[in-house]
């Protein structure tokens, strides 16, 4: 474990040295990135097999304020992996493509950024990983398409400087007021006011709020998903939006509980979180309804999806005094997992087909499906996992959030409702550009072949196993999904555990 | 009026300045620039909120007595992380200006807008 940093920095270091390569040979620097993820994967894997408990690393700068902890617990490293593999998996897409140097080495400190989020417990340095991420992204929106990709960067540029601002001033508030950032610290810190604690707590989940894409911090999301390689919408659509709900979870589980800093505005923030949750839900779902772009069609689902499952976060906390609350949050994880499997899955079918057709809408590639079956069909099911039906991965997450929430109050019935609406929503405008690649129509405008074809679908084979394995035996995963709701719910053992450690 | 509350005071204004100009701007170039002022007003309001109101902490017996020195910390990176964010968004325009050949923010304020006129991107 004392090599713990270079795992977090294999990513960046990969990236760097795919960059220093790439002036030898153009399309060496896509194998050596997807080396070093793959490295990271096993890596992790090993790390999670070795952990037997949760241990506390603290890196120092020269002591004092400029020391930081990381909280390695066995199910953060797991989400670790996982990200590791994902990104492997996705970047399989660029081998052998002539890509800028400087992708890979900016893709990889995207991917430290989100790992890095998962172990720091305290709001600076996740605020600082937000950033580093938030300039990698619109970096990275200049490499494919200069003039879509500049609209989308533009708005994720003023976007990202606005939410610095908002998050940066409420970390600082918190500070000037209570001397502390450190989430296990904010857990037992005596109570703020009502109004301030709102203000500043707010602040800081503007900040998740952004980079989960959640309305109205939305604004750039169809046109940078649109504008940028689809490995890259695949990359943000899956793992940045995990990431930022394992924070969300974890912040106002940890440091905004009741008897919390923020415990006298602990209801305001739940209803800002209820508020926004279903008016991303009702925007993201109807505009993905709307949309002909296929690429915006997934980028929209993805704020509805986001939506949905913050929703569930949000009445896991409403119901914080009542047993059904981790299950609750269990059911949210699990719909978050499944969204960061299929997503980034359908965004490479999406691609391909954009790539394969040279065309960008859905009702435009009638008869792709008959060239295509086995990414046709990996479409339509990931679409059946988002929407939840029976026998496919999701079905699980959606079925237990109707299960806990049937005998609950009103607010709990609104949030079944809602749940039952994205489900028909979604079977709408996926099945209806599912439908439309099977139709017959004129195929002179398919492509063929691809680059890397095999090992698009080498990655799609993988993800969809996973959904369809987790969609029939549902049990492991479960228990694992258990473990972390737990450790997210009774956080005592994660504040023992920092605050042990001592750090910011 | 203490000093610190007039430092507080010209750092909201100068935020509230820059929150102006990012609300009313039509270029995109003056939007980014809108976006410094206010990066430089929260600077200033970091390196004010460092300092206690009723003047300087010491952080022990014998120790000098001086502010607390984390927010300063805070305002320098924050100042590295607003001029990065500025210079790419600056790269940004520039490209955007090159593609589309205007600067002109209403282009494509509408966030439902539907660029389908631009190249398919896979």
């Amino acid at each position: 474990m004392s090599f713990f940093p270079l795992y977090l920095i294999l990513s960046a270091f990969g990236g760097s040295v795919a960059f220093g390569l790439s002036f030898l040979n153009k399309r060496l620097g896509s194998y050596i990135l997807c080396a070093s993820l793959l490295a990271g994967s096993i890596w992790g894997f090993f790390l999670v097999t070795s952990l037997e408990d949760s241990i506390i690393i603290n890196l120092s700068q020269g002591g004092g304020f400029l020391s930081y902890s990381l909280a390695v617990t066995p199910i953060v490293l797991t989400a670790s992996v996982f990200i590791y593999t994902i990104a492997f998996l996705l970047s399989l897409s660029l081998i052998r493509r002539r890509i800028r140097f400087e992708y890979f080495f900016i893709y990889g400190v995207i991917i430290f950024a989100c790992n890095s989020m998962l172990f720091l417990a305290d709001l600076f340095s996740i605020f600082v990983m937000i950033q580093i991420f938030a300039i990698g992204v619109m970096l990275l929106s200049l490499f494919q398409n200069f003039r879509a990709g500049s609209r989308g960067g533009y708005k994720y540029c003023i976007n990202a400087g606005l939410i610095f601002v908002i998050m940066l001033g409420a970390i600082a508030l918190i500070y000037s007021s209570l001397g502390t950032l450190n989430i296990a610290s904010l857990s037992t810190a005596p109570s703020l006011n009502k109004f301030f604690g709102f203000l500043v707590g707010a602040g800081v989940l503007i900040g998740l709020f952004f980079k989960t894409a959640l309305f109205p911090f939305n604004a750039w999301v169809p046109d940078l998903y649109r504008g940028v390689r689809s490995h890259l919408s695949a990359t943000l659509a899956s793992l940045s939006t995990l990431v930022g709900v394992i924070l969300i979870a974890r912040i106002v589980f940890t440091a905004m509980h009741p008897e919390s800093a923020f415990g006298y505005a602990f209801n305001s923030i739940n209803f800002l979180m209820f508020s926004v949750s279903i008016v991303s839900v009702f925007v993201g779902e109807f505009a993905a309804l709307n949309s002909p772009d296929i690429k915006k069609m997934l980028a929209y689902s993805t704020v509805g999806q986001l939506g949905l499952i913050v929703l569930a976060v949000a009445l896991a906390m409403n119901l914080i005094d009542k047993p059904v609350s981790q299950p609750v949050l269990f059911a949210a994880l699990f719909l978050l997992i499944v969204h960061s499997i299929a997503k980034p899955m359908m965004y490479l079918i999406a691609g391909f087909f954009i790539k394969s057709s040279g065309k960008s809408r859905w009702d435009e590639m009638r008869g792709i499906g008959f060239a295509y079956p086995f990414l046709a069909g990996a479409f339509i099911i990931g679409g059946f996992a988002l929407m939840g039906v029976p026998l496919f991965a999701g079905f699980w997450g959606k079925f237990g959030l109707i299960y806990y929430l049937f005998d609950g109050d009103n607010i709990a019935k609104l949030g079944l409702i809602i749940v039952i609406f994205t489900s028909i929503i979604e079977g709408v405008y996926f099945m209806r550009a599912g439908h439309s690649f099977f139709e017959k129509g004129d195929t002179e405008f398919i492509r063929k072949p691809v680059l890397n074809y095999w090992l698009i679908v080498f990655s799609i084979g993988v993800m969809l196993s996973v959904l369809i394995i987790i969609g029939i035996f549902p049990a492991p995963f479960s228990e694992m999904l258990n473990r972390f709701a737990l450790e997210v719910f009774d956080f005592s053992a994660y504040t023992e555990l920092i605050l042990s450690g001592g750090g910011l | 009026m203490s000093n610190w509350l007039i430092l507080m005071i010209t750092a909201s204004a100068v935020m509230l300045i820059g929150l102006y100009g990012l609300i009313a701007g039509k270029n995109l170039i003056r939007v980014l620039l809108s976006l410094n002022v206010l990066f430089l007003g929260l600077n200033f309001l970091l390196a004010v909120l460092s300092i206690p109101e009723d003047g300087m902490v010491s952080f022990g017996e014998g120790l000098p007595v001086i502010s607390d020195p984390f927010l300063r910390y805070v305002a320098i990176i924050a100042t590295i992380f607003g001029f990065c964010i500025i210079v790419a968004g600056i790269v940004i325009a520039i490209i955007y200006y090159k593609t589309h050949h205007t600067l002109e923010v209403h282009n494509f304020a509408n966030a439902f807008s539907k660029p389908d006129d631009e190249e398919v991107v896979e």
